[in-house]
């Protein structure tokens, strides 16, 4: 057994290096695309979005994510980390102009994670039968956030930017792979896991939503027995196909109204729904409001 | 505090962190290619440097390369970029303050490969086989997290090769830069200089060996010694002699032969030459080193 030292964790360092980039509140992306910065002053209502593979540390505040009937409380110390595309509910619970909730967010690119984990000595892979969620809280270690720390560095170097970054991003991937968030990440290219079958059911459903589900064409894609591929999916992704679709459709109905002008009407039928009513009610059951109002609300919010 | 004083300080934390580690005076750590030294007396080794980077955390060392002596001290590198037959010397070490100082190899095919994602182009001329700079806060860095690694060995693996590949990026972008980029460009655009390195490296047993090597090159004679010289900054002969005395040093050392045997295997035909060139050199002549 090793002797734990007690290190001293940086966030305070990476809270100074991200501070010029976040004083106005918002997200903001610089030189690195990949990277991202979040910053809140105040509490925030339900945002619904879609989180993508990627690790977001969070330094100040705290926010609250719920993913199917899951509810995840991620506060300032952790590291959250998404490996399938997930549609989450999440809103800030902590945040003030004297503290404001401030987070990095790394996205990941899965051929990089499938390179570095083949690059893994076989005796470090931690072999496990379970299915674990696709999203996960843990506790930041050091190391993490050094290297986070190098990667907004970086941003002062521009010209070292192609050259750097990839070296870090896979440090980042090494380091998530060996700590507490390993198994997570390690499952989703695990070739013949439930969770590999499950991401790619998942990247077909994320294009082909509009169509009309049929859960046996579904489960056979998986090459899974109904009953089975229903329960691997629930734990995959903390929510049933239908929830799934049900949510990447009224996202993008939100989007198509908000974004283009697009009547809720055609938005129901663009998105697969054949009952305007059925739409309707959906939409006011997510976002807490009808389409109308809930459209004119996010408008004279801006 | 100014940049240069917190670099000192970053070194000095360095040199306290190698200090712990290393455990005999030349320390091979678990990263291939990656060694520590330390030294609580002034003494010289004779050796052949390879492509690599010598590091100074504390104390100073001089280098001697032919005629001319090269210090270098803490907080500076000397990269060197060709097989180079030279005499180190640590001048400045102690009981309380010992030198302590780290070699990393570089391997080429991973230089080229990064020179090729670099884009500026550099002139190429004849180089000089090493050179001397101070370390900026990237090199630092990337060389502390080298030595925090050697305490984390199953990461070793995954981590070593992104590291030392950060750390010639940031030799090629640094002051280092040109003399590495100039290796790449020679290696590309002029193989000969470097194949009779090479080949003399191997064979400065064989009689005529420089002749030998000379007849393999594809080019004159007098621009090849020209050539020999700008980047060895010696002559094939005292390249071939370096070599042969250093190999007549270890033969010295390791006590299996005498004085006669030795100069005839290294390619002496007179004993009193070869006694006269070992004691120019090593301060000793070969029966006052075989005695000890």
């Amino acid at each position: 057994m090793a002797i734990s030292v007690e290190r001293h964790i940086p966030t305070e360092q990476l809270i100074n290096a991200i501070a010029r980039f976040t004083e106005v509140q918002g997200d903001h992306v610089l030189d690195i695309p990949q990277l991202s910065f979040h910053s809140r002053r105040h509490p925030t209502d339900s945002a619904h979005c879609i989180y993508n593979l990627g690790i977001g540390i969070i330094l100040q505040g705290q926010k609250q994510v719920v993913i199917g009937d899951q509810i995840y409380q991620c506060s300032e110390g952790q590291s959250m980390l998404t490996t399938i595309d997930l549609p989450v509910t999440s809103h800030i619970v902590q945040a003030s102009p004297q503290k404001p909730f401030l987070a990095v967010l790394l996205l990941l690119d899965l051929q990089m994670v499938n390179q570095v984990i083949a690059d893994m000595p076989q005796e470090l892979w931690i072999e496990s039968d379970q299915n674990h969620p696709s999203f996960s809280v843990e506790s930041v270690d050091a190391a993490l956030v050094d290297a986070f720390l190098r990667l907004v560095k970086v941003l002062d170097e521009p010209v070292m930017i192609p050259h750097l970054v990839p070296l870090i991003q896979k440090e980042i991937i090494v380091r998530v792979l060996n700590g507490p968030h390993g198994i997570y990440l390690r499952q989703l290219v695990k070739s013949g896991s439930a969770h590999h079958k499950i991401h790619q059911v998942v990247s077909w459903l994320k294009h082909n939503y509009v169509q009309p589900m049929r859960m046996d064409d579904l489960a056979d894609k998986a090459f899974m027995s109904p009953s089975t591929f229903r329960q691997h999916f629930r734990a995959v992704t903390g929510m049933s196909p239908l929830q799934y679709q049900k949510q990447l459709r009224l996202q993008e109905a939100r989007h198509l109204m908000f974004n283009q002008n697009v009547d809720a009407g055609r938005a129901a039928g663009l998105v697969g729904y054949e009952s305007a009513s059925q739409f309707s009610r959906e939409y006011s059951r997510l976002f807490g409001e009808s389409p109308q109002r809930d459209i004119q609300r996010m408008r004279q919010g801006l | 505090m100014d940049e240069s004083d917190q670099i000192s300080e970053r070194v000095r934390g360095l040199a306290h962190r190698v200090d712990g580690l290393v455990q005999i005076e030349d320390f091979q750590t678990e990263i291939s290619g990656f060694t520590l030294h330390r030294r609580t007396t002034k003494q010289s080794i004779h050796c052949i440097y390879g492509l690599g980077l010598g590091i100074v955390l504390q104390g100073q060392k001089e280098v001697l390369i032919r005629d001319k002596v090269y210090c270098y001290g803490a907080g500076q590198t000397m990269l060197t970029t060709i097989d180079l037959p030279a005499i180190s010397r640590v001048t400045q070490a102690s009981y309380h303050e010992p030198f302590l100082g780290m070699m990393l190899a570089l391997d080429l095919n991973l230089i080229i490969e990064t020179v090729q994602t670099l884009d500026e182009g550099i002139e190429l001329k004849n180089f000089p086989a090493f050179s001397i700079e101070s370390m900026d806060h990237g090199l630092v860095d990337a060389l502390t997290r080298l030595v925090g690694l050697i305490e984390q060995p199953t990461l070793v693996e995954q981590l070593a090769p992104l590291i030392k590949q950060e750390i010639i990026i940031r030799l090629l972008v640094g002051e280092h830069g040109r003399y590495l980029r100039n290796l790449v460009k020679a290696k590309a655009s002029d193989q000969n200089i470097f194949s009779v390195i090479q080949w003399l490296r191997n064979n400065f047993l064989q009689e005529n060996c420089i002749e030998t090597a000379f007849e393999q090159a594809n080019i004159s004679a007098a621009t090849l010694r020209n050539h020999f010289k700008q980047v060895t900054g010696m002559t094939p002969l005292q390249y071939q002699k370096q070599l042969r005395l250093q190999e007549a040093r270890k033969l010295v050392l390791s006590q299996a032969m005498n004085v006669q045997q030795i100069a005839d295997l290294v390619g002496y035909e007179s004993q009193s030459q070869f006694t006269r060139e070992y004691s120019r050199l090593f301060g000793n002549s070969p029966s006052q080193d075989l005695q000890h």
